[in-house]
């Protein structure tokens, strides 16, 4: 039965022989998931989480149309260009266009998938755009000239040693293996795109609906940066990306980072309400949203919507038994895994890709694991249904299978079928066992011994057992036993209902469509009770992420502050001694007045690059999350966004009542009126794990991060 | 007495049919009355799995019919109960004349594991493990939705006395997926490699796996390597372990 061997499984060959690559993957895949189950373990009722983001997404799915709709209005409203594109090619084209038309020469790119779906960087590259990518594992894979293999970790393939040579090679550095060090070379060189840079490209992982939000959720800094120091803008998302609400957002950010990464949030989580307001010192003057099809609503409309739901998690792929083993470059596809099994065909020619979705045992891992329940096993069947229907099945499995079921829908070919087995099996066979079958079948026993078909099936046996008296089959009196082991009598149970939660519980949709959009309940999302201590719970919270947090009062806040500076300020970095102080601080003067003489006060208003040459930023924030242990900040008059952002310290002040619960009480209640153009939380130093998955601090923002929390209220509340 | 008609499944007939004989004298012994319905050939799985839903619906069909009135059908493989429990249902949910009785055949059919403690809520405790040597347990993926994989392995690890040693990556597929195993055995290969290093780590030497098609991939993987190990479903386990098998080698 030798064939010829399709794209697929010469990929499949091609990899399984890559010990290095098996290894690589299978051992960041098994720590991510390991990651993940912890962090679910921390929170109250995961699954209600996971059950409110697949029912809000569903609804959002259900309605994009009408949600796209609101989406485009607020953005426009905000300020903000829209462009909707139909295919991946249109996207490329449209950016080049805004490109041109502000002559933008040299574009920091944050790590999206649907650029690249769209193959946006050949397209730039051709428009004579230098588009340099700043996620530290997208940096690699471009000067690599390689491909991403994962959705969110895209070298999970490489090793520090593919990585040092090619640094070596591409920036002329010396040669380290050492990951803090290919790191720093990394920032230094991408600090100076970030200077010059005069284009931003961005992706979405949220649009919300309701206010013209987009949220970028990203680790290392570099999703702030590039949407913050150029002129221009551009996010190109997927048109299901959007949400309804600013709430729901609390729930997918609960259960995105948890899934993915195992962390409770991503270090910093943006919402880009429109391009800079006149009177906000930084940020791009335009804002352009690219929304693309490229074959999402043929999705829409047909029996495979739900895979909309998804919102690139990653989980899927870290789960699967598959692709822990042939790693993300075997499918050929921008979305490897089990995702990418149902997305490449659907998006994509359907017969190119025939084989992705025979290429699973069905496990359910990936449902599993999945935040927004996309019943993936059942898709794929459902894909290979469509094989059979369309008659693009070989037709050797297709007359197999018809004749095997043919064979086995009656009782006498059944049986039949049963002596036949037997009858041939005993060619090869060793005892109860086959260790070799001739001629065309040789492939079943090619790695594995085959059960020899028994003597007698159990339906032959099944006579003696069905005459045979009870005491020697060893039952005891029957009305005995019962007594003993307490069983009653009892109805069938019915599990009719049991089986309809079944149904939701794996997130089968088949019923009942259009779906309702869930409510967000705050009771069931916070994670905080009430009588928490908020600043205990939020100083707790903060240190598990890595932020060092110290506790002062109003009197000796500008004291404590300047000790903090002090200390941190005096390294051996470029720029020691250089500290920039947010004008509107509560305790600005004194705090000046106690560095004069120590140290450089440098003023924010002398132009962006006074940021850069900066070692140590302060600034207040606009409130803290408990539940997270994130700072919140905003944008506005005399609010810079680079200050807890471009130099390496960051120090933070917050008083006690800017700290609210959850992250569900900052979407709802606590919400600054007159939507910021930027507000982000952070929850950590900057980081990333891209080289074979260790931690290292400060990759493009702040690697230190200091919390002074005053545990009173704000003596002169800021405006 | 509890009403059962066994499900045997065409795996378990046609290559382990002492699987059935332990299936029915452990059922017996906690005071069931057991039925073989003889029309009964295969649920349909490998059909549906593969996409041939035409074929699949009519197996479908077929198994309502002959397990039509009785109070719990208990089957001894994970996955064929999965599929009258979660497929069938959905297969048929437009058939006027089968949706019902699709649902209703749902709500009556139970894996063996999951009846044993759920259903008859059997104290395993106070069973004394045969084998005294250390067993594993695999969990059959397609399990999953029914049971997890720690509700499971309780029909393991609560057996009085037993020396459990739990799989390390339990959850994690061992390699057979149906035709997935012949499709890209090399793939399904690497993966039943890892389940026999992980076995092989537990230092088991008895494996239960109450799935047919995992345990003829893995423990024909095991004799091609020369591994000393056998597997057993955990009905054979508690039939043996309340000498109800002495008759049965
Ligand atoms: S399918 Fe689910 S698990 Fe996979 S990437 Fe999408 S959301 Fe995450």
């Amino acid at each position: 039965m030798s064939r010829c061997e399709t794209w697929f499984e010469a990929n499949v060959r091609r990899a399984l022989g890559d010990d290095a690559l098996r290894g690589a993957v299978a051992t960041a895949a098994t720590a991510k998931i390991a990651a993940r189950a912890a962090a679910v373990a921390g929170v109250r009722d995961f699954e209600a989480l996971r059950d409110l983001a697949t029912g809000i997404k569903q609804h959002t799915v259900d309605h994009l149309d009408r949600y796209v709709t609101r989406f485009i209005e607020r953005v426009e409203a905000l300020g903000g260009k829209v462009h909707v594109v139909a295919t991946p090619a249109d996207a490329n084209e449209c950016i080049v266009r805004i490109a041109r038309d502000n002559n933008l020469t040299l574009c920091a790119k944050v790590k999206s998938m649907t650029t690249e779906e769209t193959g946006l960087a050949a397209a730039l590259e051709a428009a004579g755009v230098r588009m340099v990518e700043t996620d530290l594992g997208e940096f690699i894979v471009q000067i690599d000239h390689d491909r991403p293999s994962h959705i969110v970790t895209p070298i999970i393939h490489k090793n520090r040693k593919t990585i040092a040579r090619a640094f070596a090679r591409k920036l002329g550095v010396e040669y380290t293996e050492d990951p803090q060090a290919l790191t720093t070379h990394a920032r230094r060189y991408l600090r100076d795109v970030f200077r010059r840079c005069d284009l931003g490209i961005s992706g979405v992982n949220f649009a919300v609906a309701e206010t013209g939000a987009i949220c970028i959720c990203t680790n290392e800094g570099n999703g702030r940066l590039s949407t913050t120091r150029p002129r221009v803008h551009i996010a190109l998302m997927g048109r299901e990306k959007v949400v309804p609400r600013t709430a729901d957002l609390a729930v997918f950010l609960k259960v995105l980072a948890r899934s993915s990464t195992g962390q409770p949030i991503t270090v910093y989580t943006s919402l880009i309400h429109g391009p800079r307001r006149p009177a906000d010192p930084d940020g791009p003057e335009q804002l352009h949203v690219v929304i693309l099809d490229g074959g999402r609503r043929r999705i829409e409309s047909g029996e495979y919507r739900d895979v909309l739901r998804c919102i690139r998690c990653g989980a899927c792929l870290n789960a699967c038994p598959v692709y822990r083993r042939i790693g993300g470059h075997a499918y050929e596809n921008v979305y490897p895994g089990p995702i990418g099994k149902l997305l490449a065909p659907l998006l994509n020619d359907p017969e190119h890709y025939a084989d992705l979705p025979q290429a699973s045992s069905l496990c359910g891992r990936c449902l599993e694991v999945c935040p927004v329940r996309i019943d993936i096993p059942d898709m794929l069947v459902r894909l290979r249904r469509d094989q059979v229907d369309r008659k693009t099945a070989p037709w050797g499995r297709r007359i197999a299978f018809r004749l095997a079921s043919e064979m086995l829908s009656r009782p006498w070919s059944y049986q039949f079928g049963q002596k036949l087995a037997r009858a041939c099996s005993g060619l090869g066979a060793d005892g109860d066992w086959i260790r070799s079958l001739p001629g065309p079948f040789s492939r079943l026993t090619r790695l594995r011994d085959l059960p020899r078909p028994a003597a007698r099936p159990f339906r032959q046996v099944w006579q003696e057992e069905e005459a045979m008296p009870t005491e020697r089959a060893g039952v005891r009196a029957q009305s005995d036993s019962v007594e003993r082991t307490g069983i009653s009598r009892r109805p069938c149970v019915d599990r009719a209902h049991e089986e309809s939660d079944i149904d939701s519980r794996i997130g089968r949709s088949t019923e009942s469509r259009p779906s309702p959009l869930p409510r967000v309940d705050p009771a069931v999302v916070r994670q905080t009770a009430p009588d928490d201590d908020l600043v205990s719970v939020f100083c707790a919270r903060a240190g598990d992420l890595g932020l060092h947090v110290t506790q002062s009062s109003t009197d000796a806040l500008a004291r404590d502050v300047a000790a903090l500076v002090h200390d941190v300020a005096t390294g051996a970095d470029a720029g020691a001694g250089k500290v920039v102080i947010e004008p509107s601080l509560v305790c600005r003067r004194e705090l000046e007045r106690s560095l004069a003489g120590s140290m450089e006060m440098l003023d924010p208003h002398a132009g962006d690059q006074v940021m850069f040459s900066a070692h140590v930023g302060v600034t207040g924030v606009y409130a803290a999350v408990a539940e997270t242990g994130s700072l919140v900040c905003v944008s506005g008059p005399e609010l810079w966004r680079g200050l807890s952002l471009i130099p390496p310290v960051h120090v933070a002040v917050v008083w006690q009542e800017q700290i609210v619960p959850d992250l569900i009480d900052l979407f709802t209640t606590c919400l600054p009126t007159g939507l910021p153009a930027n507000l982000t939380l952070i929850s950590g130093p900057s980081k990333t794990a891209d080289i074979e998955g260790i931690l290292i601090t400060g990759v493009h923002g702040p690697g230190n991060v200091h919390v002074v929390v005053v545990r009173e209220s704000r003596k002169d509340p800021r405006p | 007495m509890v009403d059962v008609a066994l499900f045997v499944t065409c795996l378990t007939d046609t290559f382990a049919p002492r699987v059935g004989v332990a299936v029915v004298r452990v059922l017996r012994h906690f005071g069931c009355r057991v039925r073989f319905p003889v029309g009964q050939t295969c649920c349909g799985q490998p059909a549906y799995n593969n996409g041939f839903h035409r074929e699949a619906a009519a197996m479908g069909r077929r198994m309502i019919d002959v397990f039509e009135g009785c109070d719990y059908v208990v089957t001894p493989s994970g996955s064929c109960a999965s599929m009258v429990v979660h497929h069938t249902p959905h297969l048929l949910a437009g058939d006027r004349a089968y949706a019902d009785r699709a649902r209703q055949l749902a709500a009556r059919t139970w894996e063996f594991g999951a009846f044993i403690t759920d259903v008859l809520k059997i104290d395993l405790s106070s069973i004394t493990a045969d084998p005294a040597e250390p067993v594993t347990y695999h969990y059959g993926c397609h399990l999953r939705g029914l049971q997890s994989a720690d509700q499971a392995s309780r029909c393991v690890g609560e057996l009085g006395g037993v020396v459990y040693r739990p799989l390390e990556q339990m959850d994690e597929c061992c390699g057979f997926g149906g035709a997935f195993s012949s499709l890209f055995p090399n793939i399904s290969n690497a993966m039943v490699s890892d389940k026999l290093d992980a076995i092989e780590r537990t230092g088991a030497s008895v494996v239960i796996c109450n799935e047919a098609g995992c345990a003829m991939t893995v423990e024909g993987t095991a004799r091609r390597r020369g591994m000393n190990v056998t597997f057993k479903h955990i009905a054979e386990v508690l039939a043996e372990s309340l000498g109800l098998m002495d008759d049965v080698p």
